[in-house]
């Protein structure tokens, strides 16, 4: 009688065990490609929901999909093997439509709406998407179209909280691989992404590790740190780690196959590659005690840190970075007027922003690097020690004269700004900016001055090097600056 | 008084003025978008600056001036390892309306079969449909399309129909299934021009300084300065084949399975 019931405790036990985890072939997925899998496997959600939760899993196989709509305890969990395959959209069928969003015209249509999207979630909790599979967006657009039916993101999430993204690949995402919008507690981590658009778009989130991660995107940015009005409201994105990751731009699809191939130079918008980390340039709320460490930047745009719709950018601390092959200015920082927000919001700040340990190679000249700030806004408590750039060069003597204009509302990249008089650091509208350790070196003679300084208030140079190769002066200050100190 | 009469005046006869100078008049009265290198002649140089237009010749080729270049279309057929430009082929061109072309091909490629080629101009898009149709072909046999040669500027000369690899720098395009967005111009400047092309096609990037034949452009691999988009696809006796070239807006956001409709509805008005 014992045996017996010891037998039965050891059967429920199991099938306890077993209902945890939904395989998706259970409910009639096929995993062959061709049969469209997504009502299986949102079969599968619902039933794992309706019993509080679970792993829904997708074995190896490849997975025909539209729209996958996860809900709250939900693990979904792409076994090695298994590809989640973006359908193309049809006539009559394809992803979820997208959802009215009165706030929509404060930032772009991708930013605006979630449910047009390989896999979505609003309002969730505790969820999961994990696995050595690979989600393959292909059938998603990265462009402009609104076709009801036409999906746009890979995953796509809107104030959900306690939320893990964990070593899955994804390749071809459309515009996002990930929209994190208004999500708290994400950590992102092992994620290799090569896309054809940007990366990791984390807009109005709290408390978010991005780490060990891969993501190439050629033709946008990669990790991307924003703060939109996409909520209907400002909400900071804040309390930011990002850590141990590679960002790059080369050819789509060739950091995934590990061929890195360089055939294709340039951008959709025309300038150059992009792949970078940048903040911004939805910008309306603000970005707030960030970390970034220990990243690899390769054949891209620079670091773009970038406020221009009234957020304030502050405490954000950078170091251990090397960068080779940069396509546009090594750093670059923007505090700008564009106010793409709801009209009366002010300008806004950037102040307390510390780079250190910075090593890049090979960085196209033109635009030097950036620190500018608009009349009457100034950037702030800047410091950028231990600084190696080795630039191109190729700066003119007619560079040199070069005015750029102010232009406080155009789009911000460097290119706003036309070829910077300065062969190493254009610093305009900022206050107590400090310099130490820095060495710049070049490729060609450069005869633009390395420092080009206007209405600043307080530049202090420590150990400042520079080998232009040229008898280009060391720095030039236009006018209104104040404070300037030089030591050895 | 006076002075305040006369300043109205002024700005009045200033707002006409302006008026008169934005509303541009069309080269053609009759709306005429599809024109040759000899109409294209005709046009005043400041015409031209404003009137999108698309530039065809004899045969199935077309250039894009919207009135910057914006690319160039073409065809050509492939037999096994052989291959022909439709300029090589002999071409009729019959009942050339306005804004409708209708092209019949043959070719010993071709054997006894024909390709029948119609196209028409798309009014509000400043676009192109064109419908490929095979007729008693032999078997194997491949329709080869090219798009490239964005150049983003107005020409100052006059032109003719031709992928220029000039004009092809720096020309981006993201490809999605058989659809395609080029990115041209510069960057604050940024222009793009869209195409649904169709579904059985095999598209890549290629080489448009190697036109010598549509294989040898198709075959010419992506590292180049003069990057263009190649194709083949295979023809299939009756089977039509759409191909559309447009501007998009809200409007005109087209899939390729909205491409049969929109060339009936064109065939209809023409």
């Amino acid at each position: 009688m014992l045996r017996i019931g010891v037998l039965f405790l050891l059967l429920f036990a199991f099938s306890s065990l077993h209902a945890a985890v939904y395989n998706v072939k259970d409910y009639g997925a096929k995993g062959d490609g061709v049969q469209l899998d997504s009502d299986a496997i949102n079969q599968a959600i619902d039933a794992a929901a309706a019993n509080g939760g679970g792993t829904v899993f997708l074995p190896a196989g490849t997975y025909l999909s539209y729209s996958i709509r996860l809900k709250s305890h939900i693990t979904l969990y792409l076994d090695n093997g298994a590809v989640l395959l973006a359908a193309y959209p049809e006539k009559d069928r394809g992803y979820d439509e997208a959802e009215v969003n009165l706030h929509n015209r404060y930032q772009d249509f991708g930013h605006s709406h979630w449910q047009n999207s390989l896999i979505w979630g609003i309002d969730l909790e505790h969820i999961t998407i994990c696995g050595q599979g690979i989600i393959d967006g292909r059938g998603l657009t990265r462009e402009e179209s609104r076709l009801p039916g036409v999906g746009n993101k890979a995953i796509s999430l809107k104030l959900c909280k306690n939320v893990t993204l964990k070593d899955v690949t994804m390749l071809n995402c459309g515009h996002f691989a990930l929209l994190a919008t208004g999500v708290d507690n994400l950590t992102i981590t092992n994620l290799l992404v090569d896309t054809n658009r940007d990366g990791f778009d984390i807009d109005c989130c709290r408390n978010v590790r991005i780490s060990d991660c891969s993501v190439n995107s050629p033709w946008d940015d990669a990790i991307v740190l924003k703060s939109s009005f996409a909520l209907g409201y400002f909400k900071d994105t804040q309390d930011v780690v990002i850590t141990n990751c590679f960002v790059s731009g080369y050819d789509r699809g060739s950091v995934y196959d590990a061929t890195f191939r360089t055939d294709e130079p340039q951008a959709p918008d025309q300038g150059y590659v992009t792949g970078r980390i940048k903040f911004g340039t939805e910008s309306s709320g603000g970005f707030k005690n960030i970390s970034i460490s220990n990243c690899v930047f390769e054949r891209c745009r620079g670091l773009a840190l970038e406020t221009v719709d009234g957020g304030s950018l502050e405490d954000i601390v950078i170091s251990n970075i090397t960068m080779r092959d940069i396509v546009n200015a090594p750093l670059f920082l923007r505090l700008g007027a564009r106010q793409r927000s709801p009209e009366g919001t002010p300008v806004g700040q950037m102040k307390r922003i510390k780079i250190s340990q910075v090593n890049v190679f090979n960085a196209d000249s033109r635009y030097a690097s950036i620190i500018s700030g608009v009349p009457g806004y100034s950037i702030e408590d800047v410091t950028l020690d231990n600084i190696y750039i080795r630039y191109k060069g190729g700066g003119t003597k007619e560079d040199a004269k070069l005015i750029p204009p102010e232009n406080e509302t155009v789009y911000p990249e460097p290119w706003m700004f036309g070829t910077i008089p300065a062969a190493g650091f254009f610093i305009r509208h900022a206050k107590n900016i400090r310099l130490s350790n820095i060495q710049l070196t070049y490729d060609q003679p450069d005869y633009r001055p390395s420092l080009w300084l206007s209405h600043v208030d307080g530049c202090q140079l420590r150990n400042y090097r520079t080998d232009p190769k040229s008898d280009a002066e060391l720095y030039f200050s236009k006018e209104k600056v104040s404070n300037l100190k030089v030591t050895d | 008084m006076v002075r305040f009469c006369l300043r109205v005046l002024l700005i009045a006869w200033v707002a006409l003025l302006s008026g008169m100078a934005l509303a541009t008049t069309p080269a053609f009265p009759d709306g005429k978008k599809i024109v040759t290198a000899t109409e294209f002649e005709s046009i005043a140089p400041e015409e031209r600056q404003t009137t999108p237009l698309i530039l065809v010749e004899s045969y199935p080729e077309f250039s894009f001036l919207l009135p910057e270049m914006a690319g160039n279309l073409k065809f050509g057929i492939i037999a096994g390892s052989e291959s022909k430009w439709l300029a090589a082929t002999n071409v009729s061109l019959r009942d050339k309306g306005t804004n409708r072309l209708d092209y019949r091909i043959s070719d010993p490629l071709l054997g006894e079969g024909q390709l029948h080629i119609v196209a028409f101009a798309l009014q509000p898009t400043d676009g192109l449909i064109v419908e490929v149709k095979g007729k008693q072909l032999p078997e194997g046999v491949q329709l080869f399309w090219s798009y490239g040669g964005a150049w983003g500027s107005i020409p100052t000369q006059i032109e003719t129909p031709m992928l220029k690899p000039d004009y092809c720098a720096d020309n981006v395009f993201s490809v999605e299934r058989t659809s395609f967005t080029l990115y041209y111009g510069e960057s604050m400047r940024l222009k793009t021009i869209h195409a649904v092309m169709p579904l059985t096609s095999e598209i890549r990037l290629s080489d448009a300084l190697q036109q010598s034949s549509p294989l040898a452009f198709f075959q010419s691999g992506k590292k180049t300065p003069a990057p263009a988009l190649t194709a083949v696809l295979p023809l299939v006796n009756n089977e039509a084949v759409y191909f559309c070239v447009y501007r998009q807006t809200p409007k005109a956001d087209y899939n390729y399975f909205m491409l049969p409709e929109l060339f009936q509805s064109y065939l209809k008005k023409h």
